[in-house]
């Protein structure tokens, strides 16, 4: 997978998880960017990318993990 | 000495440590940090209770040390956190749950069934065992780096400034700037003193005299009704919030001085929009903490993934996500209450009440924003934050008339008496002025008041510190002498007065 | 940190130990000691000859503008209430520093109390402490007066204090950094008297004499119990703390050669306080100072305990202070002081003489009409 398609998928699951089809996410988007994305919601799109690509992410990375482009690399780094 | 860090003596031992901190060598400079760190213990209270921090830092170092070498890390985290979290627990919840059962027993007349027993508590249990703990659980979770030497991270873990009331440090933000070199630099040294001097006003200057308010309607609950009681809980809201922000200033200010940033613990909280935000601006260190280490790593655990999946099949994605994490919720709130102390006042005061709070506002979201609408308000516009504000500060109080109150009948007596008869002139009589506080001290009250909520909306557009360091000299040093001398005259300090006390200290 | 950041940092600080300084001065208590302590300070300096020390039995007793305008003496009283005997070498030492007096005179009724019982009220030892200027003889004063708490602990469990009231301890910080103590008397900053104070120099325009025309008479058997006791020839020890006083106050005027001249004001005396003066007579006349127990002649004062005290029997109204005063004023005499009368620097000796003129008649007036009338001050 390229790393456009994973943000492709990305994007899809941040649309699913807080219900809004207006979302685009970018590397540099973080928690601030996005007004649900607060703690809760926080490990339901940490769940919902693990059930799209199929990985897992450990506690340290679903705490350190800054924005968006952080995550898409660590799923890349998953996935190969 | 005495614990705390408005006293004379401190001021004193902090300008020596101040002064040797910065003539010894850059690459001891962290040894200096621990001699003071543990004289500071030593002198704080009960001085052979400072076998807790140390052998607790040891535990953290040796545990954290075994998992980052060992091929079972699991079984030293678990036993790591078992000890810590173990002691914790044995020496400030036993006699909870011994109360508790006698408690209930007692309903049905029956004699008390469990023993209380009575630990002497070393200070600052719950705040440095939860900032070795999080060091420990990142090791394992291997995003911290590893310190090899015990010395040093006992310099951390006990570092003085924050070891009695927070913030709770995370070690791999906070930590390794301990033993950089630290050369002396004037920024560090005015902006951490000016803090200080806030965190001073804020103590010993609104705090002492809001609490006079709140502790004669809440020593006496009750002989007071309607609008006292509000207005005592009002005064408690703010005592207990610029008397621990008030700390945290000067802990943090202390440390700038020593050229060490600390987390913030507050963020005007009193502006949440609604309880989950008041989370997120109130004793922050810990919400963050109870997220990292209690409530994400609940979510992940097998049970609570199988259990979303079957709600999710039962009630539909949407409502089975959130009946799951209003279960991890309670079970997170539970715990910041129980953090707060083993009463029952705490856990519902401090916790469940909150869990309550967040699950009505998950709850009613959609149907209000519904509403909203149909009536065509725009659920965005201002004056509806400011009514979220209004609403959510009232909560927070409800909060507050549990925390305060001397006990938990004490507090259901309040609430009753606050709706029992609600008298809004007699705010106005001479009444309000039979409450521990004269008409003039009153205004100083207000004024004091004024002044430190103005300060703090200002300080969330940038550091106001800043902006005064940017005037020219005669503007910026008259404005830090006056709030030096308004905070020297106005204080409540010194013979005559009896010294102030850090609410957060006892936890 | 640069040189420019160090020199700010500094002026800084300055600036504030400076005001911070000058604020107590004017925060410090106010009231007739305080004025008493920081018109001392405000005398010319080498203009006073003589120097009277002791506690509260010297301010009512001795007016120091009546002896000027009657002697041209110029002499000024470092009193206050309850002073400790141990105060009066580092009183004596503050005053050398500005004046250089031809004579001390010591109120010596402080000698018969026990050391312990003086510390059930420590706001007495804030009197000399906390109206000197700061200095290092003043640093030095706290560290004579102020007892340590473990001390003062086990004073005030002695069985001899035990129905005395007790104050809480006030740290020895609190003592040498008085503002911890009168920051909040922040409402007296509205007062102009009090700013006059700002470097602790405001002429006292009565030279350390305080007006008092209340009435508080004794009764005819005290009256009576009172002269038997004058009478007595007895000896009984003063407390042994103070003997010790005594004599470190003899040796430090010998091996300084200072003139000195002990006095006891008459007053309703208690317990063995007579037999107690008896007792150090002979020990300070054996250092060659002269000793005058006023209450030994009671008849050549023609002191009245029925109109001349405001507050039965313990301090002179002024009607019994201008008696006293000339009793002092014959004992002076002996000195060869100097007139100072007409000479220049002694205008505001000039000024007090008429002040008390008028202000003693008034008061004179005030105490012959409550006698008649019978209007006693308050017990």
């Amino acid at each position: 997978m390229t790393r456009e398609e994973v943000f492709n998928d990305v994007n899809e699951v941040f649309r699913d998880v807080f219900d809004d089809e207006s979302i685009v996410v970018t590397d540099a988007t973080t928690a601030d960017d996005i007004e649900d994305w607060d703690s809760l919601e926080h490990i339901n799109l940490i769940a919902g990318i693990e059930q799209q690509f199929g990985i897992k992410f450990t506690m340290g990375q679903v705490v350190t993990m800054k924005n968006v482009g952080e995550m898409v690399d660590i799923i890349l780094s998953q996935l190969s | 000495m005495g614990a705390t860090v408005t006293s004379f003596y401190f001021l004193c031992f902090l300008a020596g440590l101040l002064l040797l901190y910065y003539i010894v060598p850059k690459s001891i400079q962290w040894v200096v940090l621990m001699a003071g760190s543990i004289a500071y213990y030593l002198l704080s209270g009960n001085g052979i209770l400072i076998i807790y921090p140390l052998l607790g830092s040891f535990v953290a170092f040796f545990g954290a040390y075994m998992i980052s070498k060992d091929d079972k890390p699991k079984v030293y985290l678990f036993l790591t956190v078992a000890l810590l979290i173990g002691t914790l627990f044995v020496l400030k919840y036993v006699n909870f749950i011994s109360n508790t059962v006698n408690g209930i027993v007692g309903w049905f007349n029956v004699e008390p069934v469990l023993p209380t027993t009575s630990f002497l508590i070393p200070l600052g249990i719950s705040f440095y065992t939860f900032t070795i703990l999080g060091y420990v659980i990142d090791v394992y979770n291997k995003i911290t780096p590893v310190q090899s030497n015990y010395f040093k991270f006992l310099t951390f873990g006990m570092y003085f400034a924050p070891v009695l009331s927070g913030p709770i440090m995370k070690y791999r933000e906070d930590g390794e700037q301990f033993f950089k070199p630290h050369k002396l630099e004037y920024r560090n040294i005015t902006f951490g003193a000016q803090r200080v001097l806030w965190g001073f006003f804020k103590t010993i200057v609104v705090s002492e005299r809001t609490k006079l308010i709140a502790d004669t309607v809440y020593n006496n609950p009750t002989e007071y009704q309607g609008v006292f009681v509000f207005l005592a809980t009002f005064c408690y809201a703010f005592t207990l919030y610029s008397n621990f922000s008030g700390c945290m200033d000067i802990v943090l200010g202390i440390s700038e001085m020593f050229a060490l940033k600390l987390p913030e613990n507050f963020s005007t909280p009193f502006l949440a929009k609604n309880i989950s935000d008041y989370w997120r601006r109130w004793h922050i260190t810990l919400g963050v903490w109870m997220k990292e280490y209690v409530f994400y790593p609940l979510l992940r655990t097998g049970f609570f993934t199988s259990l979303q999946k079957k709600m999710k099949d039962r009630f539909g994605k949407k409502k089975g996500k959130q009946y799951t994490t209003f279960f991890a919720m309670f079970i997170l709130w539970f715990t910041v209450g129980v953090w707060h102390g083993g009463d029952w006042k705490y856990v519902v005061g401090s916790g469940l009440l909150h869990w309550f709070y967040i699950v009505m506002g998950e709850l009613t979201l959609e149907p209000v924003t519904k509403i909203l609408t149909k009536v065509h308000i725009d659920p965005k516009a201002r004056w509806v934050d400011a009514l979220r504000v209004i609403r959510t500060f009232l909560l927070a109080c409800l909060g507050f008339v549990f925390f305060r109150a001397n006990s938990f009948n004490d507090a259901l007596i309040l609430i009753k008496n606050a709706f029992s008869s609600f008298n809004v002139s007699r705010l106005f009589s001479v009444d309000i002025f039979n409450m521990g506080i004269d008409p003039i001290e009153f205004t100083i009250m207000l004024v004091s008041l004024a002044l430190m909520i103005f300060i703090s909306v200002m300080g969330q557009n940038g550091s106001v510190r800043d902006k005064i360091s940017k005037k020219k000299l005669p503007v910026r040093w008259i404005i830090w002498y006056a709030l030096l001398f308004y905070t020297i005259l106005l204080g409540y300090y010194g013979p005559g007065f009896s010294a102030s006390e850090f609410i957060y200290q006892g936890f | 940190m640069n040189k420019k950041e160090i020199l700010r940092l500094i002026l800084f600080n300055l600036i504030f130990i400076v005001s911070l300084t000058l604020l107590t001065y004017v925060l410090r208590t106010n009231g007739d000691i305080k004025d008493i302590f920081s018109g001392f300070y405000a005398e010319k300096d080498d203009t006073i000859d003589v120097v009277m020390i002791g506690s509260s039995p010297v301010y009512p007793f001795y007016s120091s503008p009546m002896i000027f305008d009657e002697t041209g003496i110029s002499m000024y009283p470092l009193s206050s209430n309850v002073q400790r005997p141990k105060a009066m070498i580092p009183l004596m030492e503050e005053t050398l520093k500005t004046q250089k007096p031809k004579l001390f005179v010591f109120e010596t009724r402080m000698f018969t109390f026990e050391e312990g019982r003086m510390y059930e009220n420590m706001a007495f030892a804030r009197g000399v402490t906390d109206n000197l200027k700061y200095s290092l003889n003043r640093i030095k004063t706290i560290n004579r007066l102020i007892p340590s708490k473990s001390e003062m602990e086990e004073r005030m469990s002695d069985p001899l204090n035990q129905d005395q009231p007790k104050d809480s301890y006030e740290e020895r910080y609190t003592y040498y950094f008085d503002i911890f103590k009168y920051h909040s008397n922040w409402k007296t900053l509205a007062l102009p008297s009090q700013w006059k104070d700002i470097v602790y120099e405001k002429s006292n325009p009565r030279k350390g004499f305080v007006i008092r025309d209340e009435v508080g008479p004794l009764e005819d058997d005290e009256i009576e119990d009172l002269y038997l006791k004058s009478k007595s020839e007895e000896v009984v020890p003063i407390p042994k703390e103070q003997e010790e006083r005594l004599y470190e106050l003899l040796d430090y005027l010998k091996a300084n050669s200072i003139n000195a001249l002990f006095i006891v004001s008459p007053y309703h005396m208690t317990d063995d306080q007579m037999e107690m003066f008896n007792y150090i007579k002979p020990i300070i006349e054996g250092y060659g100072f002269r000793f005058d127990n006023m209450n030994e002649e009671y008849d050549e004062l023609s002191v009245d305990f029925k109109s001349d005290y405001y507050d039965y029997g313990g301090h002179v109204n002024t009607k019994g202070a201008i008696k006293c005063t000339n009793h002092l004023i014959s004992l002076l005499k002996e000195y060869n002081l100097p007139s100072h009368k007409g000479e220049s620097g002694y205008e505001s000796f000039e000024d007090a003489a008429l002040l008390f003129r008028q202000e003693s008649k008034e008061a004179l007036e005030k105490i012959e009409y409550e006698v008649k009338n019978g209007i006693y001050a308050e017990k």
